[in-house]
């Protein structure tokens, strides 16, 4: 395979890129669509015509290359592309063109699977003015005032993890009775152990293979609905940025081991009926059959200015959620806290004065 | 400006919040009236409040009145014409206790409801000795604390009797004694204020920190729940051990009762 990856159109060579909204491939010159399939024999023949051309891997400056990043040529316009070690695609900063870096992409790189992209830059737009909108504690002027200085879609690198869990917890649980007399009120405490044992299996747990992303941001985005996942094509990543993975699955996996023993203490302790108040008080959680995916995620990343300052925001490349912070008006906060308590103590004191 | 505005309308509508029961207490029912100026002004203060007690734990209305420049009238008669100047809404009934200087006599009368519940001589015994010895902030903090006690039925032996000790430039520091101690407890006005403040700060705190986390969504996912596979769950065993029971009593008040 090539070390890098364009796609171009079989009709007039313009430029290809991956559409969201028909979930096609669409050329950007004459507007003609095309399926997978249509693409990849068409780039088979060009490729073999090409088979001598030359590796486009070339050294950045007197044949080293700089610490963590890598040069490529463009096919499209002959400029030089300067990428870091983990982006797998990208697009020509002078022309646009959008580049597959196959090389990346190949072997022990390659993903299993991908999530394509759904929405469109505008659907994402859409979503993160959706997102502002019920916000009591945003300042009145960040949505008339904060500029989008950078959109990317971005697919993400992912460790899909399926396991089983065995599973052995001890919970601390308590019955009460009251009861009374002429003279005392008696509250009777029993505690018990509960015991439970059992088994879960766990299918597609994800966890960020990406150390550039941050974690609370990319949890925050699930879930990804699995149904729309396929097996991995390149061009699916035409016209947006990807990044191979810099953490690996071993240690990605305490992660998701964390969360599976989380939910199985959670879904365990539903168990146990019958009682006034439960409490884990000693568990013992094994993972079995693990298996993990490594597979790439939509993301739409924004990055906005406003009052000077830089707020981040992920809109999930297929379901619209929108991961994020939004700015707090103080102001706004100090007189919500006071007119409530203004409010909630005027009825109280009605309250006590018809008492 | 605006903001500036509004912030001042703000801080003025939360000290009316929280300057109604001051106003309300100025507005208090008023049950003594020392016509004759024998009390002083600690002393008027300490019986009002022992009187505002019994109205408001016992609903029952307490009038003290004190005379001394209507010799035309005996005790009864100026009692008579008090009252009917008087409308009283106490489920409880009204008692009426007039001291009269003139001709050194005293009456006290129970009206209403309370005519069936206090005895109009057992009351004028309780302080016909201090009385006598003009002993008259003993004599009203004895009626006004024998009314605001539980067990108005319960003959001598179960009321509070006051004593006072030494005049010192005319303020009593006076003790109650009780034979039968059931003291109901009162709440203060204060007490009640500070508990709807503290009741209005809790539900603020806890509506800001709700619209707080709706600014944030980046937040982990410490479960996998939502990735369960579905009918994975099997228990394979499980038990209920009882460890220890303990039991814990709290004396009843005499209001639960009520």
């Amino acid at each position: 395979m090539p070390a890098i990856l364009d796609y171009k159109c079989p009709n007039c060579g313009g430029n290809i890129k991956f559409d969201p909204s028909n979930q096609q491939f669409k050329c950007e010159n004459c507007d003609s669509v095309f399926t997978s399939e249509q693409l990849k024999s068409y780039s088979d023949m060009i490729n073999a015509a090409e088979q001598k051309s030359n590796y486009e891997f070339v050294p950045v400056s007197d044949g080293a290359v700089m610490d963590n990043m890598n040069g490529y040529i463009c096919k499209s316009c002959g400029a030089q592309l300067i990428t870091d070690e983990t982006s797998s695609a990208s697009s020509c900063p002078y022309c646009g063109n959008p580049v597959v870096l196959a090389d990346r992409l190949s072997g022990v790189n390659r993903p299993d699977c991908v999530i394509p992209f759904k929405l469109s830059k505008e659907d994402a737009k859409n979503a993160l003015k959706n997102f502002y909108k019920g916000k009591v504690l945003l300042p009145s002027v960040f949505k008339s005032e904060n500029r989008i200085k950078e959109i990317k879609g971005v697919y993400v690198p992912f460790w899909l993890f399926d396991s089983d869990a065995d599973v052995n917890i001890t919970f601390e649980a308590t019955r009460e009775k009251k009861w009374s007399d002429s003279d005392y009120d008696y509250t009777e405490t029993s505690y018990y152990n509960v015991l439970r044992a059992g088994t879960a299996g766990y299918e597609n747990i994800p966890v960020d293979g990406s150390s550039k992303m941050p974690d609370e941001y990319m949890e925050g985005l699930e879930p990804y609905s699995y149904d729309g996942m396929t097996g991995f094509d390149p061009a699916f990543l035409s016209g947006f940025m990807a990044d191979k993975y810099d953490v690996d699955a071993e240690a990605s996996f305490p992660r998701a081991k964390q969360r599976i023993e989380n939910a199985c203490i959670s879904s365990f302790e539903k168990t146990v009926k019958g009682f006034d108040t439960v409490r884990p008080v000693n568990s013992c959680i094994r993972t079995l059959n693990g298996k993990y995916r490594y597979a790439l995620l939509p993301v739409w990343m924004f990055t906005t200015k406003f009052a000077g300052k830089n707020y981040t925001f992920a809109v999930n490349g297929q379901t619209g959620k929108v991961s994020g912070e939004l700015p707090i008006d103080k102001k706004k906060l100090g007189l919500i806290f006071g007119g409530i308590t203004a409010g909630i103590a005027l009825l109280g004191q009605i309250f006590v004065f018809l008492l | 400006m605006v903001k500036k505005a509004v912030s001042i309308i703000f801080v003025f509508l939360m000290l009316a919040v929280l300057c109604v029961p001051v106003f309300a207490s100025v507005g208090e029912h008023r049950y003594l009236f020392d016509y004759a100026d024998k009390l002083s002004d600690d002393e008027e203060n300490t019986v009002s409040q022992m009187l505002d007690s019994a109205a408001e734990e016992r609903n029952v209305e307490l009038y003290i009145v004190t005379k001394s420049e209507n010799p035309d009238f005996s005790a009864r008669e100026y009692l008579s014409q008090f009252a009917s100047g008087i409308t009283s809404t106490a489920s409880g009934g009204v008692i009426y206790a007039v001291f009269d200087y003139d001709s050194n006599t005293f009456a006290v009368v129970p009206t209403g409801n309370a005519e069936g519940v206090y005895d109009s001589s057992l009351l004028e015994d309780m302080i016909s000795d201090f009385f006598s010895s003009g002993e008259i902030y003993n004599s009203c903090m004895t009626l006004a604390s024998y009314i605001a006690a539980d067990d108005p039925s319960g003959g001598i032996n179960s009321i509070a009797v006051y004593d006072s000790k030494e005049k010192n430039d005319g303020k009593n520091d006076g003790t109650v004694y009780s034979q039968n101690s059931e003291h109901s407890e009162k709440t203060s006005v204060l007490k009640k204020e500070l508990i709807v403040i503290a009741v209005a700060l809790i539900g603020a705190v806890i509506v800001c920190l709700i619209l707080k986390k709706q600014m944030n969504t980046a937040v982990k996912n410490d479960s996998a729940s939502e990735y369960m596979k579905p009918g994975s769950l099997k228990i394979t065993s499980s038990a209920e051990m009882f460890i220890r029971s303990e039991t814990d009593k709290t004396p009843r008040s005499k209001q639960n009762e009520d």
